[in-house]
C-alpha cells in the first residue's frame, strides 16, 4: 500500500491525480444525461470537433481550451439547428461533422511544419502535463456545468421522459441547446486528461455503470461522479505503476469498473430490468 | 485553360502519386457503395465505432512487426461481432454499451503503441495513414478486399434492402436480423481494414459517411444514389490529392493528403446541403405564393 | 386438413407483468378474424406472438401445423403504414417483390417469374401503374395497398394485418375488402387488428375481443355483442343495435 502512495510523491503526479478525479467526477455526473438522452455518438462528435479548434488555437497562439470550446459550441449550435430542419437527418449531419472535423484538424496540423503541440497528446490526452491553471479551469467549468444542470434538473428530466409533454407545457427547445452545450463544455474540459477520442469513455461508461445500481437521474449523477472519480484514480495509478498511457488506462479502468459492477449486481440478482428499451415492449 | 488542365494532371506524373491515386479510387468506389448501406441502415455510429475498434489490431500487428493488414482483418472481424451483439443488447442501453466497447478496444490499442519509444509518430501514422507511401502490394490487398466486399453486397442485395426498409417485416418473413446485421457490420469493418494503409483508421469514417450523405441530398433512386456516392468520393479523392500536391510542391505548405481528401469531401457536402436548402426554401415560397394568389 | 392458427390458453408476460392472457383461437384456411380492442389491449402483442417474435410464457401457438418460427415464410405480416420510412429509396415494385424474397432464396436474383408475380399483385390492388414510383411519394392508402400486394406476392397461407384500415381512403378500403375476400376464397386465413367495428363486419367472419385478456372469440355475430363490447371497452362504448357501437377513444 505504501508503495502505491509513493507514486504520488511528486507534484506532477499529485496534479494529475487531482485532474483525473475532477474530470472523472464531472464527466460521470454529466454522463447521466448523456446516457439518458442517448448522446454518446453526439459526445464523440463534439470531441472530434474540438480537435481542429485546439490545433488552430495552438497555431495562432491562443488558449487551447478557448479554441476547443469555440469549435465545440459552433458544432453544437449547427447540430441544434439541423434538428429542426426536416430535410436533413440529424444523425447524418452529426456523422458528416464528426468525419469532417477530424480531417480538418489533421490537415491544419500537417500544414504547420514543426508543429507546436504533440498530436498524440490531443488525441489520447496527457494528464501528466496539466498545470495549476488547467486544474482551476476544470473546477470553474465543472461548477458552471453542474450548477446549470442542477438548476434545470426537473425540466431536463421531464424533457427526457416526455418531449411532447414538455413542449406542451411551453418549455422552449432552448433547453436542449443548453444541455448540449453543457455536454460540449465537459468534453472540452476532459480533453487534456483523456484526449478527444477517449472523452466519450468517461462521459458514458461511469454513467452506464451508475444505472446498474440506481434508478433515479439525480442519484445516477452522484453515483456516476463516484465511478468517474474512481476510474481516474484507478487508471492513473495503474498507468504510473506499469508505465502505460494514462488516458487509455483511465478509459480502461472505467470499463473494468463497469464489468465488475455488472458481475456483482448480476450475481446478487439485483440487475433491474428497466434497461429494456421501451420500444422493445409489446404494445 | 491549359494551366487548369496541367494543374489537375501534372500531380500524377510521379509514381507515388499514381499509386496514391489508384488506391484512393479503389477506396472511393468501395466506401461509396458501402456508404449507401451505412446511410440506409443509419449506421454512422457503428461505423465510427468500427474505425476505432480496428485500431488495436493494427497497433498489435505494428508492435509485433506483423502485417498491419492481417492485424486489422482479425480485429475488424472480431470487433464487428462484438459490436453487433452490443448494438442488439436489450438489458443495457446499447448506445452507451457501444461507446464502452469502442473506448476499451481503442484504449488497448493506445496502450500497446505507447510501449514503443516512437509512440507519438507511430500513433499518428496508424491513425491517419500514409497515402503517398503505399506500394503495389498494398494496392493489390485493397483491391482484393474491394472485390470481396462488393461481391458479397451484390449477392445479399435484396435481403439488405428488405432489412433496411422494414425491420419487423423482414423478421416476420423468417430472416435472422442478427445474421444480416453481422454481415453488414463485417463488410463495414472490411472497408476500414482496406483503408488502413492509405487513410488510416480515423479518416476512413469520412469516406463511409460523407459521400453517401451527399448523394442522399440530391438522389431518391437507389441506383443513382450509389453512382452519385461513388462519384462524389472519387472527385474528392482526386481534388484532395491535387490540392495537397500543388500546395506542397508549388507553395511550400504541406497538407496531409488523406486529411485534405476528407476536407474536400466535407466541403462538397456543405455546398450541396446549402444549395438544396436554398432551393427547397425557394420552392416552398413559390408554392405558398401560388396558393395564396 | 391442417388448421391455419391454433392458440391454446396463451399468456404473454413482459417484465413479470401480464400483458395478455386467456387467449384461445382456432382458424381454418379461408377464415378471417378481427382482433378488436382499445389501444394497449394486446392486439399487436397477439400478432407478434403468432409470428413468434414474443414468447408465450404459458400455453401454445400453432401456426399452419407447426411452430410460429418455422411457419414464418408462409405467413405474411402487413405493418402499419406509418411505421415505414417514406424517405427510403425503394420503388413500389421493389416493395412488392420483397414478398418473393424467401421463395427466391439467399444470394439469388429475382427471376422474370418473380417480377411478373410482383406486378400481378400490384395489379390486383389496382396500383400497377405506379410500379416504378418511389414508395414514399404515394398516399397513405396507396402505400397500404402496396404492402397488401407484397403479401399477395408472398402467396402466404396466413395474413397478419396491423390496423390496415387506419387512415386510408375509401377507394383503398373497398380494394382491401375485395382483395381479402379473394385471398380467403383461395384458402388463406386472415388475422386483422382493428378498432373499426364496421370494417370488422365487412371483412371478417370471426371476432376476437381483447382487453389484456380475451373477452370473447367466435363467429362474429356470436362474439361481437353488446355485452362483450361493454366488457372490452368499459364505459367508453355506446352500443347501438345489432352489434355496432360508437367508441370514444378516451
Amino acid at each position: 500500500m505504501r508503495h502505491l502512495l509513493d507514486l504520488y510523491d511528486s507534484g506532477v503526479m499529485r496534479r494529475a491525480l487531482i485532474e483525473a478525479v475532477l474530470v472523472g467526477s464531472l464527466c460521470g455526473a454529466v454522463g447521466a444525461h448523456v446516457v439518458l438522452r442517448r448522446l454518446p455518438f453526439f459526445t464523440i462528435t463534439v470531441a472530434h470537433a474540438t480537435f481542429p479548434g485546439i490545433v488552430l488555437a495552438s497555431i495562432v497562439g491562443l488558449s487551447e481550451l478557448a479554441g476547443g470550446l469555440a469549435f465545440a459550441s459552433l458544432l453544437v449550435v449547427a447540430i441544434y439547428l439541423t434538428m429542426g430542419d426536416r430535410s436533413l437527418d440529424t444523425n447524418t449531419a452529426v456523422g458528416v461533422a464528426l468525419a469532417g472535423s477530424f480531417g480538418l484538424g489533421v490537415m491544419l496540423q500537417s500544414a504547420q511544419n514543426g508543429f507546436t503541440k504533440d498530436l498524440a497528446a490531443i488525441l489520447v490526452g496527457s494528464v501528466l502535463t496539466v498545470d495549476r491553471r488547467d486544474l482551476l479551469t476544470t473546477t470553474a467549468v465543472g461548477l458552471v456545468v453542474l450548477g446549470s444542470l442542477a438548476a434545470t434538473h426537473k425540466e431536463l428530466v421531464l424533457r427526457a421522459f416526455d418531449p411532447e409533454g414538455a413542449a406542451a407545457q411551453g418549455y422552449p427547445r432552448m433547453l436542449d441547446l443548453g444541455l448540449l452545450l453543457c455536454v460540449g463544455a465537459t468534453v472540452v474540459t476532459s480533453v487534456p486528461a483523456v484526449g478527444t477520442i477517449l472523452s466519450v469513455a468517461l462521459l458514458s461508461v461511469p454513467a452506464l455503470t451508475a444505472r446498474l445500481v440506481t434508478r433515479r437521474v439525480s442519484t445516477a449523477m452522484v453515483a456516476g461522479a463516484a465511478y468517474g472519480a474512481a476510474s481516474g484514480v484507478l487508471g492513473l495509478t495503474a498507468s504510473a505503476q506499469w508505465d502505460l498511457a494514462a488516458g487509455a488506462s483511465i478509459a480502461l479502468a472505467s470499463a473494468w469498473l463497469f464489468f465488475v459492477t455488472f458481475a456483482v449486481v448480476s450475481a446478487t440478482g439485483r440487475v433491474s430490468r428497466r434497461h429494456v428499451p421501451r420500444d422493445a415492449a409489446p404494445a | 485553360m491549359l494551366v487548369t488542365i496541367r494543374f489537375l494532371t501534372e500531380p500524377f506524373t510521379p509514381g507515388y502519386m499514381q499509386r496514391a491515386f489508384a488506391i484512393a479510387l479503389i477506396l472511393s468506389a468501395l466506401a461509396g457503395v458501402v456508404g449507401v448501406v451505412v446511410q440506409l441502415r443509419q449506421l454512422s455510429f457503428m461505423t465510427d465505432a468500427l474505425t476505432h475498434t480496428v485500431f488495436p489490431g493494427v497497433a498489435i500487428a505494428f508492435v509485433a512487426g506483423q502485417s498491419l493488414f492481417i492485424g486489422a482483418l482479425v480485429a475488424g472481424t472480431a470487433s464487428a461481432v462484438l459490436l453487433t451483439i452490443a448494438a442488439r443488447s436489450t438489458r443495457i442501453d446499447h448506445d452507451a454499451f457501444m461507446a464502452l466497447v469502442l473506448a476499451s478496444l481503442f484504449s488497448i490499442g493506445v496502450i500497446v503503441v505507447s510501449r514503443n519509444r516512437t509512440y507519438s509518430a507511430d500513433l499518428t501514422a496508424l491513425l491517419f495513414g500514409r497515402v503517398l507511401a503505399v506500394n503495389s502490394r498494398e494496392i493489390l490487398e485493397t483491391a482484393i478486399v474491394a472485390v470481396v466486399v462488393l461481391g458479397i453486397l451484390a449477392l445479399m442485395y435484396k435481403e439488405l434492402l428488405l432489412r433496411s426498409f422494414d425491420e419487423v417485416g423482414a423478421e416476420a418473413m423468417g430472416y435472422s436480423l442478427l445474421r444480416i446485421d453481422l454481415v453488414v457490420n463485417i463488410l463495414v469493418a472490411l472497408v476500414v481494414v482496406a483503408a488502413v494503409r492509405a487513410v488510416g483508421t480515423a479518416l476512413v469514417v469520412a469516406l463511409l459517411i460523407t459521400p453517401a450523405a451527399t448523394a442522399r441530398l440530391v438522389c431518391v433512386r437507389l441506383g443513382r444514389l450509389v453512382v452519385a456516392s461513388v462519384l462524389v468520393a472519387a472527385i474528392a479523392a482526386w481534388l484532395g490529392l491535387v490540392i495537397s500536391y500543388d500546395t506542397s510542391v508549388h507553395h511550400g505548405v504541406r497538407l496531409a493528403a488523406g486529411a485534405t481528401i476528407v476536407v474536400v469531401l466535407t466541403a462538397i457536402f456543405a455546398a450541396v446541403a446549402t444549395l438544396t436548402a436554398v432551393r427547397s426554401r425557394r420552392v416552398r415560397r413559390r408554392t405558398l405564393a401560388e396558393v395564396t394568389s | 386438413m391442417t388448421t391455419a392458427l391454433h392458440v391454446h390458453d396463451l399468456c404473454v408476460t413482459y417484465d413479470r407483468e401480464i400483458v395478455l392472457r386467456d387467449v384461445h383461437a382456432l382458424l381454418h384456411p379461408g377464415d378471417s378474424v378481427a382482433l378488436i380492442g382499445p389501444n394497449g389491449a394486446g392486439k399487436s402483442t397477439f400478432i407478434k406472438a403468432i409470428l413468434g417474435l414474443v414468447p408465450a410464457s404459458s400455453g401454445y401457438v400453432e401456426v399452419l401445423g407447426t411452430t410460429p418460427a418455422k411457419a414464418r415464410p408462409k405467413v405474411a405480416y402487413v405493418p402499419q403504414i406509418d411505421h415505414l420510412d417514406t424517405r427510403f429509396p425503394v420503388s413500389v415494385q421493389q416493395v412488392a417483390l420483397m414478398g418473393r424474397y424467401r421463395r427466391i432464396g439467399w444470394f439469388r436474383r429475382p427471376s422474370k417469374v418473380d417480377k411478373a408475380a410482383a406486378l400481378d399483385a400490384l395489379d390486383e390492388v389496382g396500383i400497377a401503374d405506379r410500379a416504378n414510383d418511389t414508395f414514399g411519394v404515394l398516399s397513405g392508402g396507396q402505400r397500404q395497398r402496396v404492402l397488401i400486394a407484397r403479401a399477395i406476392a408472398q402467396e402466404a397461407e396466413l395474413l397478419l394485418l396491423d390496423e390496415p384500415f387506419n387512415g386510408v381512403d375509401s377507394v383503398t378500403q373497398d380494394v382491401l375488402i375485395d382483395v381479402l375476400a379473394r385471398l380467403r376464397a383461395g384458402g388463406a386465413a386472415v388475422v386483422m387488428a382493428t378498432h373499426d367495428i364496421s370494417v370488422a363486419h365487412l371483412a371478417c367472419g370471426h371476432a376476437c375481443l381483447l382487453n389484456r385478456r380475451q373477452v370473447a372469440f367466435g363467429r362474429l355475430d356470436d362474439a361481437l355483442t353488446a355485452d362483450t363490447l361493454k366488457v372490452t371497452y368499459g364505459h367508453h362504448a355506446v352500443v347501438l343495435a345489432e352489434g355496432t357501437a360508437l367508441l370514444s377513444t378516451h
